[in-house]
């Protein structure tokens, strides 16, 4: 049973269309990862989930986006407000321009407790202290009244997901949260993710352009080229068996699993731009396996099996 | 240390900033401690990957090596000549055969000028080409990394990525260097673009026979490319050697911590316990004794007292630690 149900959604940039036809299920305590390169789209699909897209440059312009029952594409703004911090929370790349400078850490934390939940100061300082402690900030207690500048790069990174969790959420949205940080550290943060997803069964989708987080954490991928879903199933059959082009070529074009010193097998030109993506299969300019069908004919997302869909008109075909 | 001479020479290398803000009274102007006593030697032709967290004075140690900052103390020596800020004439002669490729491929070009521009200028700076050849020498150069001659006229925010990167390493080329300091070149590109720029620093080094200092916090990056590697933690090197030795068999607790980090592809291993709490210290206070013995899961008395460990020979490399770990205890991942 699925919690966040997304069915063909598009984000346009007035006549241009930036993402499209993105399907996406997540269920309780799943934690689906969004892959792609820069300019995927991944982002803008997530902020889309939020209705955070920038007012006035881009907008869903259609699919529906099903959670409990109600299509968060269509209800209003302050009914929306409702369910920012609520029922989604959302972590970002950069806790230092998404944490105020100048409002303490706690206050932070307690605010949406007490706008969404009518708490009173003292019991939303209790929750800070103890959301603090959850996301495993040491002392907790004299750390509440500590300012974002004397955290640490990955204590910041904790403190914005105590924020994001203070209401609650079911659903937690992580765009790119570890790819700021150093390796030992991002270990850090991802545990700490996996931990909260046992505990509280959060859902998480987590978006990332590293392949590596993505083996460690996820339970389901989606592989973003060009604002598609080229791929999507459960991790191990994606990452042991990729069924487009794509995706095998970007795992190919790792370079700590290709031999040392020997050429990697690089993915010739470059993403295209939104203004100018290619006809057919976005993909077919780059991809080894093109044929004359994929210039002519965009290959829609099928099933290739019970848990997995290929948007390639060779995928499944040997 | 190496059998042919080395073509650089650093030793007991010291940077020291300032730190920002104001000295309070009595205590004296404080300092970030970048790079605290560091030893390296590169032979030609030797690749030499660098890798630690931000703030381990990775990057520093490179600006330093070119003199783009000053060292406080310690030598460096190219060829057999030592660089000092006293012989601007050494200076000049380094800079003609060292060259530094940076992480950001925008932020290191002028937006108002033409990549052409910006490749012929390092020419005519260096006098290595006469004035009429220079702008056939440009359109080799830009064919050389693998872009079209046609771009010389474009300006850096018509290419993409990987394109002004190119652009980066064909200034680094044209003054024919025998060193470059490549400075997380690959850092801020896609992973499918990160390999064709990877590939093409290869097949250059190999056909020119040029050293290359790769500085990096991406592991994976540096296996690949790099023959040898250097460790760093808090301005010094914890651990060197050769790198496939010091991959499969890290002697350092910080570099056996550091690799069970990296997130491995493999989607049926399963994400490791965090070896380490907490983050690095400021190189604003360095602790007492090994400066990785607040987080080290191996720390003794010893460890956190007198000065810090320095590096002693081991098997093929070389390692900074009082101690020998059993192997195995954890060891770094195998393909």
């Amino acid at each position: 049973m699925s919690l966040l149900s997304v069915r063909n959604l598009s984000i346009a940039a007035g006549a241009r269309t930036l993402v499209e036809e993105v399907d996406l299920d997540l269920a309780e305590g799943e934690v689906l990862g969004l892959v792609g390169e820069s300019g995927s789209g991944k982002t803008i699909t997530c902020r889309a989930l939020m209705r955070l897209l920038p007012a006035g440059e881009l907008s869903i312009a259609s699919g529906s986006i099903e959670l409990r029952g109600r299509d968060l594409a269509k209800v209003s703004e302050p009914d929306m407000r409702k369910v920012r911090g609520v029922e989604i929370g959302m972590i970002f790349q950069n806790p230092n321009s998404h944490l105020d400078p100048v409002m303490r850490v706690g206050e932070q934390i307690a605010e949406s407790v007490r706008f969404h939940e009518g708490a009173s100061p003292q019991d939303a300082r209790d929750r800070a202290i103890e959301l603090l402690r959850q996301v495993g900030i040491p002392d907790p207690a004299r750390r509440v009244g500590a300012f974002p500048h004397e955290f640490s790069g990955g204590m910041r990174q904790r403190a914005m997901i105590a924020v994001a969790l203070a209401c609650r959420p079911k659903i937690l949205i992580a765009d790119e949260p570890t790819t700021a940080l150093d390796v030992t550290v991002q270990a850090q943060v991802l545990r700490l993710l996996l931990d909260l997803r046992d505990r509280l069964g959060l859902a998480i989708v987590l978006v990332t352009h590293n392949l590596g987080v993505v083996a460690q954490t996820c339970d389901t991928l989606a592989v973003m080229y060009a604002g598609r879903v080229m791929e999507r199933g459960p991790k191990r059959d994606l990452l042991r068996t990729p069924a487009h082009p794509y995706t095998e070529a970007l795992l190919k074009c790792q370079p700590g699993s290709a031999n040392p010193a020997e050429p990697l097998p690089a993915i010739p030109g470059q993403p295209p731009s939104p203004s100018a993506f290619p006809d057919g299969c976005r993909f077919h300019p780059r991809c080894p396996r093109a044929a004359i069908l994929c210039q002519q004919q965009r290959p829609a997302l099928r099933a290739i099996s019970a848990e997995r869909v290929a948007a390639c008109h060779f995928a499944g075909v040997s | 240390m190496n059998a042919p001479l080395p073509l650089l020479d650093v030793k007991d290398l010291v940077v020291r900033f300032r730190a920002a803000g104001f000295a309070l009274p009595f205590t004296g102007a404080r300092y970030i401690n970048a790079v605290n006593g560091v030893n390296l030697a590169v032979a030609p032709g030797e690749t030499l990957g660098i890798v630690g967290e931000s703030g381990c004075g990775k990057s520093t140690l490179g600006r330093a090596i070119l003199q783009l900052v000053e060292a406080q103390a310690g030598e460096v020596r190219f060829e057999d000549g030592v660089i000092s800020d006293r012989d601007k004439g050494s200076i000049a002669r380094l800079r003609g055969q060292a060259a530094m490729i940076f992480q950001d491929p925008y932020g290191s070009l002028n937006p108002r000028i033409p990549v052409g521009e910006a490749i012929a200028e390092v020419l005519r700076v260096h006098g290595k080409t006469a004035p009429d050849a220079v702008p056939a020498r440009v359109a080799e150069l830009l064919r050389l990394v693998g872009l079209s001659a046609e771009l010389a006229d474009r300006r850096p925010h018509q290419l993409s990525g990987g394109q002004c990167q190119r652009v980066g390493i064909a200034r680094a080329l044209a003054i024919e260097p025998r060193l470059i300091i490549a400075d997380e070149c690959v850092a801020a590109l896609d992973v499918s673009i990160q390999a064709q720029i990877l590939n093409l620093l290869m097949e250059l080094q190999r056909r020119m026979n040029l050293s290359l200092i790769f500085i990096s916090h991406d592991l994976g990056v540096v296996r690949h490319l790099c023959r040898r590697v250097a460790v760093m933690y808090l301005g010094r090197i914890v651990e060197i050697g050769p790198t496939e030795q010091v991959f499969a068999a890290p002697k350092h607790p910080y570099t056996r911590a550091l690799l069970a980090a990296v997130p491995d592809i493999d989607p049926d291993r399963a994400l490791a316990p965090p070896q380490l709490r907490g983050e690095p210290p400021s190189p604003q206070d360095l602790p007492a004794g090994c400066p990785f013995h607040p987080r080290c899961p191996h720390a003794q008395e010893v460890c956190a007292h007198g000065d810090a460990p320095v590096l002693r020979p081991s098997e093929r490399g070389q390692v900074a630690c009082h101690f020998d770990l059993p192997p195995n205890a954890q060891q770094g991942e195998e393909p």
